[in-house]
C-alpha cells in the first residue's frame, strides 16, 4: 500500500469521530433544553396524535442511549426524519433544493478563482505599483462588504435602474448572475490576497533566482516556476470556500430568492420546523468535512513536498 | 499598573501618527462608538415614535437621512441601532475571548488528553461555516438578547482557542517560563502572570478581527429575522424592513449597509495594522517583502543618478 | 594564454536607506582558458556580488558605479537584456549554493532538465531529452540516472541534488561556471566529493571555472589561482601554491592560521578577530587596519594600492617599499 494511501484511509478514518461528533452535538443541544423536545420538534402547538407519533418514531420513551443509538444510526443513513410542515422526507426536501444551492456555489467560485488569480497575478508581478495599491484596497474593501448590503446594491443597481438583470428567483442563466456574483466576494478577496502573497513569496525563492541565472525566459519562469508553484497554496483557499458556499450561502439565498438549502433552513427557522432545521443544519456540516476531505487528498495529490 | 496603560497609550498615538490605515480605522470605530452612545443627546426624536404623516421621506435637513416606512428618523435609529449591533458584537467577541483563552490556554499549557479532546471539539465547531453554527445555536438555544450573544461566541471561539492554543505552545518550554515554573510558582500564577500576558501580541490583532466578523453575523441574523427584530434598531434588521422599499427608497438601503460596512472594514483594518505592528512573524514577512519587485534581479544601472547622463 | 573572464576595475553599489553600500571596490580580475580561479573572504566581502554581476542578476539597488566584465573580449555590462539572456546558461552557467532551494520542489528532475533542454539548447523532444539528461547524470556519478529524473527534489539528498544541478549547469558545455560556494551547505565528506567532481568536469570538459569560497582549504584543493577578497576589495592574488606557502597580506596570513587551526582542532573555527568595517562610512585609511595586528601610523591614514608583480599582487604597505 502506497504511503498516499494510508494518508486517504487515515484522514477517511479521521472524518468518522467529527462527524458523530457534530451528530452528538446537534442530538444533545435539542435534548438538553428546557422543555419537552417534542415540542420542540414539532412545533409548540402541535397536536397530541402528532405528539404520539414523534415520541414513537424517535423512540423518546425509551431511554436515552437507545435513543441516541437510533438517531445516530438514521442520521448516519441519511435518515434525517419526516418534516411536520410538508409531510416528506427531510432528505428529500434537501435533494430537491440541494442542486440549487451546488448551482449557484459553483458559479460564484468561478467567478472568485478567475477574477481572484487574476487580480493577485497583476498586484504580484507590479507589488509596490498604483495597480498594486488598488488590488489591495480593492479586496479589503470588497471583503469587508455584508453579503447581503453587497447583494441589496446590486439588485437596486442592476434590477431595479438598469432593469438589465433580474431581481431574484430562478429559471435562466441571467438568474445566476447577481446572486453568484454577491456571494463571490469574499472568495474572490481571499484568492486574490493569497495569489499576490505566494507569488511574492515564490519569487524570493532561489529556484527562481536560479532559473534567471540560467537565463530561462522571462514567461517560462513566470509560468512555469512562479505561478505554478503559488497556485498549489491558493488550491486550499479554494476548496475551503467552496465547502463554506455549499453551506453557507444561507443570506445570499435569502436576498436573491434563489431556492436552496440556506434558503430552505430560513422557511424551516421561520416555521419552526425543528426536524428540518436539524437536518439541514448536519447535512450542511456533512457536505463541509466532506469537501474539506476532498481538499486535504487533493493537495497531498498536488503538491509532491507533502506526497511523501 | 498606571505607566503600562500610559505606554499603552503612547504607543496608540504613536501607531496612528505614523499608520494612517490604522489612523482611518481607528477613529471611525471611535466616532461609532461615541455616536451611538450619544444617541440620546445628538437626536431630538425617539427611535420607536411611529410618524405616518412623515413616512418614507428622503433625507432633509430635518431628518439627514430620511424617514423610514413608518415614519422614525432614520439617523435617529441608526445612531441607537448601533448599541445594539455594536455592543451586542462585543460582548460575544469578550466572551468568545474568555472561552478561548480559558480553554486555549488550558489546553496548550497542559496538552495530553485535555488537549485532545478540546481539539476534537474545535473539530466539530468547526465542520459548521460560522454563520450556520450561529443559526443553528440562535434557533436552538430560542430567541434572545442573552442567547444571540452566547450562539455568536461559540461561533467565533475556535477561531480563539486555535490562536491562543498555538501561542502558548510556542511559549510555554521557553526557558524563562521554565525558569519561573522551576522556581516553585504554581502553574496558576505563571499562566496568569506569564503565559497570557505574552501571548497577547497574537490575541489581541485576533480579537480585533474577529470583532469584524461578529458584527457581520450579528448583523447577518438581524436581516434573517433570527436575531434582533424589530422594532428594535438593529442595522441588519433595518436593513431587512428595508427590502421591500427597495425599489423607490434606496436611502432605507444605502444607509444602515453603510454603516455595518464601515464598523466591519474599520475593524478589519485595525485589526490588520496590529497584527503588523505585534506579530514579529507578520512584521518580517512584510519587511523582507517590500524590497521585493518583479525585475528583482534585472537591477544593476550604470552609475549614479547624477552621471546617468552617459548611458 | 587567453583570458575567458577579464572584470576590470569594477566597482559597485547598493543603494541602502543608510546611504551607498560600496559592495565591491575597483575590483580586477581573470580567468584564463581552462583555469579555476577562487574567490576567498568573509560573508559581506563582497564575492557574491562580483558573482551576481559577471551573470548580470543584480538586485535593484544594485548600482554599477564604474569597470568592465569582459567575457570574450565582450563587456557583458553594456550587453542588452536579450542578448544577455542567450549568455546566460549557455556560455556562463552556475552552480548555486544551496542545492536544496535551487530546484523547483513541485516539479521532477525530468521536468525541470528538459526545460533547461528546450530553451537552451532547442531540444524539444521528450526521448531525446532524457537522453541526453541519462548521460549527463551519469557524467557527474548519479549511478541510476533513470529512477532519479522521476523524482522530485525532496526525494534527493543534498550531494544528488548538487550533482543534478551540475549536470544542468555543464549540459550546455559552457565556457564558464560560476560556483558560489557550491559544498558549504554540504556535509562534510559529500564536500569533498562535490569538489572532486567539479575538477574531474573541469578537466574532461575543458571550461574555466570562478569558485567562490569562504573556505581556505576548498581553494587549496581546487583551484589554480587565488584571489583574496576583504570588504569590497582584492587584497592579495596569485598562485594557489604561493598564496598558501607564502602569503603576503596580513588578513591571508590570518585565514590560512585559521585554515590549519580549524583542520587540527576538528573545525572549531575561530574568525579572525574583529569586525569588517562598515561599507556604508568607510575608513580613510586600510580596511583591515583595524583588525591587522601589523598595523602601523600610515595604515590608518592612507589606502594603500594594489601592488603587482607578475602573477602576483597585494594590497599592504608593508610591500609598498619593495615594489616601488
Amino acid at each position: 500500500m502506497g504511503v498516499l494511501t494510508v494518508y486517504i484511509v487515515k484522514r477517511v478514518l479521521l472524518v468518522l469521530p467529527t462527524l458523530i461528533g457534530v451528530i452528538t452535538m446537534i442530538f444533545f443541544l435539542v435534548r438538553i433544553l428546557p422543555g419537552d423536545p417534542t415540542h420542540l420538534l414539532a412545533g409548540e402547538q402541535a397536536s397530541p396524535e402528532i405528539i404520539e407519533r414523534l415520541k414513537a418514531e424517535f423512540g423518546l420513551d425509551r431511554p436515552i442511549y437507545e435513543q441516541y443509538i437510533l438517531y445516530l444510526k438514521s442520521v448516519l443513513t441519511l435518515d434525517f426524519g419526516t418534516s411536520y410542515r410538508t409531510y416528506t422526507p427531510v432528505i428529500v426536501e434537501i435533494m430537491s433544493r440541494f442542486p440549487n444551492t451546488v448551482i449557484l456555489a459553483l458559479s460564484a467560485m468561478l467567478i472568485a478563482i478567475f477574477a481572484g488569480i487574476a487580480l493577485g497575478i497583476v498586484s504580484a508581478l507590479r507589488v509596490g505599483s498604483v495597480i498594486d495599491r488598488a488590488v489591495i484596497i480593492f479586496t479589503s474593501i470588497y471583503v469587508s462588504m455584508p453579503v447581503f448590503w453587497l447583494g441589496l446594491l446590486l439588485i437596486y443597481f442592476f434590477a431595479v435602474q438598469l432593469k438589465i438583470l433580474p431581481a431574484g428567483g430562478i429559471g435562466s442563466p441571467a438568474h445566476v448572475i447577481l446572486p453568484s456574483l454577491a456571494l463571490s466576494h469574499t472568495p474572490l478577496s481571499y484568492i486574490a490576497r493569497i495569489t499576490r502573497e505566494s507569488i511574492l513569496e515564490t519569487l524570493s525563492q532561489e529556484h527562481v533566482r536560479l532559473a534567471i541565472a540560467r537565463g530561462l525566459p522571462l514567461r517560462s519562469i513566470l509560468i512555469n516556476h512562479v505561478i505554478r508553484n503559488s497556485l498549489i497554496n491558493v488550491i486550499t483557499v479554494i476548496g475551503y470556500f467552496t465547502g463554506v458556499l455549499l453551506g453557507g450561502a444561507v443570506v445570499t439565498e435569502t436576498v436573491f430568492a434563489w431556492p436552496g438549502i440556506g434558503r430552505l433552513l430560513i422557511e424551516s427557522i421561520a416555521a419552526r420546523d425543528y426536524i428540518m432545521i436539524q437536518g439541514i443544519v448536519i447535512f450542511i456540516a456533512m457536505i463541509f468535512i466532506f469537501v474539506n476531505l476532498i481538499v486535504d487528498i487533493t493537495y497531498r495529490i498536488i503538491d509532491p513536498r507533502v506526497r511523501l | 499598573m498606571s505607566t503600562r496603560i500610559a505606554y499603552t497609550l503612547y504607543s496608540l498615538a504613536r501607531m496612528i501618527r505614523e499608520d494612517r490605515y490604522f489612523a482611518a480605522g481607528f477613529i471611525t470605530i471611535l466616532v461609532v462608538i461615541i455616536l451611538s452612545a450619544a444617541a440620546s443627546i445628538i437626536s431630538p426624536y425617539d427611535p420607536y415614535k411611529i410618524d405616518l404623516i412623515n413616512k418614507l421621506r428622503g433625507p432633509s435637513p430635518e431628518h439627514p437621512m430620511g424617514t423610514d416606512q413608518l415614519g422614525r428618523d432614520l439617523f435617529t435609529r441608526i445612531l441607537y441601532g448601533g448599541r445594539y449591533t455594536l455592543f451586542l458584537s462585543a460582548s460575544a467577541v469578550l466572551l468568545a475571548l474568555v472561552i478561548g483563552l480559558l480553554v486555549g490556554t488550558l489546553s496548550g499549557y497542559y496538552k495530553g488528553w485535555l488537549d485532545l479532546i478540546v481539539q476534537r471539539f474545535v473539530d466539530i465547531l468547526m465542520s459548521f461555516p460560522s454563520i450556520i453554527l450561529a443559526i443553528a445555536l440562535a434557533t436552538m438555544l430560542g430567541y434572545g438578547l442573552e442567547t444571540l450573544v452566547i450562539a455568536v461566541a461559540i461561533a467565533e471561539s475556535p477561531f480563539l482557542i486555535r490562536v491562543v492554543r498555538a501561542a502558548v505552545i510556542s511559549i510555554r518550554d521557553l526557558p524563562y517560563i521554565e525558569a519561573v515554573r522551576l522556581m516553585g510558582y504554581g502553574d496558576l500564577y505563571v499562566i496568569l502572570r506569564h503565559v497570557i500576558p505574552n501571548i497577547m501580541y497574537v490575541v489581541i490583532p485576533q480579537v480585533t478581527l474577529q470583532m469584524g466578523s461578529a458584527i457581520l453575523i450579528i448583523a447577518a441574523l438581524g436581516f434573517l429575522g433570527i436575531g434582533i427584530k424589530p422594532p428594535t434598531p438593529e442595522w441588519g434588521s433595518m436593513l431587512n424592513e428595508a427590502r421591500a422599499y427597495l425599489m423607490d427608497y434606496p436611502h432605507l438601503l444605502i444607509f444602515p449597509g453603510l454603516m455595518i460596512f464601515l464598523s466591519i472594514v474599520s475593524f478589519n483594518i485595525v485589526g490588520e495594522s496590529l497584527k503588523m505592528r505585534l506579530d514579529p512573524k507578520a512584521r518580517s514577512l512584510i519587511g523582507s517583502r517590500s524590497r521585493l519587485v518583479w525585475g528583482l534581479y534585472r537591477g544593476g544601472r550604470r552609475g549614479l543618478d547624477e552621471r546617468n547622463t552617459s548611458y | 594564454m587567453s583570458a575567458i573572464l577579464a572584470i576590470e576595475s569594477l566597482s559597485i553599489a547598493y543603494q541602502t536607506e543608510k546611504g551607498l553600500l560600496r559592495a565591491v571596490d575597483n575590483v580586477d580580475l581573470r580567468i584564463e582558458d581552462r583555469e579555476i580561479v577562487c574567490l576567498v573572504g568573509e560573508s559581506g566581502s563582497g564575492k557574491t556580488t562580483v558573482a551576481n554581476t559577471i551573470l548580470r542578476i543584480l538586485p535593484p539597488n544594485a548600482i554599477i558605479l564604474d569597470g568592465r566584465v569582459l567575457f570574450e573580449g565582450v563587456d557583458l555590462l553594456n550587453m542588452e537584456e536579450e542578448d544577455m539572456s542567450k549568455i546566460r546558461g549557455r556560455k556562463i552557467n552556475i552552480v548555486p549554493q544551496n542545492p536544496s532551494t535551487a530546484l523547483n520542489p513541485i516539479l521532477n528532475i525530468e521536468t525541470q532538465f528538459c526545460e533547461f533542454l528546450k530553451h537552451k539548447k532547442g531540444i524539444r523532444e521528450r526521448d531525446r531529452c532524457r537522453e541526453i539528461a541519462i548521460d549527463l547524470l551519469g557524467r557527474v556519478g548519479i549511478a541510476d540516472p533513470e529512477r532519479v529524473l522521476k523524482l522530485y527534489p525532496h526525494q534527493l539528498s543534498g550531494g544528488m541534488k548538487q550533482r543534478v544541478l551540475i549536470a544542468i549547469a555543464i549540459s550546455t558545455s559552457p565556457r564558464l561556471l560560476v560556483a558560489d560556494e557550491p559544498t558549504s551547505m554540504l556535509d562534510a565528506t559529500i564536500q569533498s566529493q562535490i569538489l572532486d567532481l567539479l575538477l574531474d568536469i573541469n578537466r574532461r570538459e575543458g571550461l574555466s571555472m570562478l569558485l567562490i569560497t569562504h573556505d581556505l582549504g576548498v581553494a587549496m584543493s581546487a583551484c589554480n589561482r587565488i584571489y583574496v577578497m576583504y570588504a569590497g576589495e582584492i587584497v592579495e592574488s596569485g598562485s594557489t601554491e604561493r598564496v598558501i606557502s607564502k602569503p603576503l597580506h596580513p588578513y591571508t596570513i590570518a585565514l590560512i592560521d585559521n585554515a590549519f587551526l580549524s583542520f587540527k582542532s576538528q573545525g572549531i573555527k575561530r574568525a579572525v578577530s574583529g569586525e569588517p568595517p562598515n561599507l556604508i562610512d568607510l575608513p580613510s585609511g586600510c580596511r583591515f587596519s583595524s583588525r591587522c595586528p601589523m598595523a602601523f601610523d600610515k595604515c590608518v591614514k592612507e589606502r594603500p594600492n594594489l601592488v603587482q608583480r607578475g602573477i602576483d599582487s597585494v594590497r599592504c604597505f608593508l610591500y609598498h617599499d619593495a615594489s616601488a
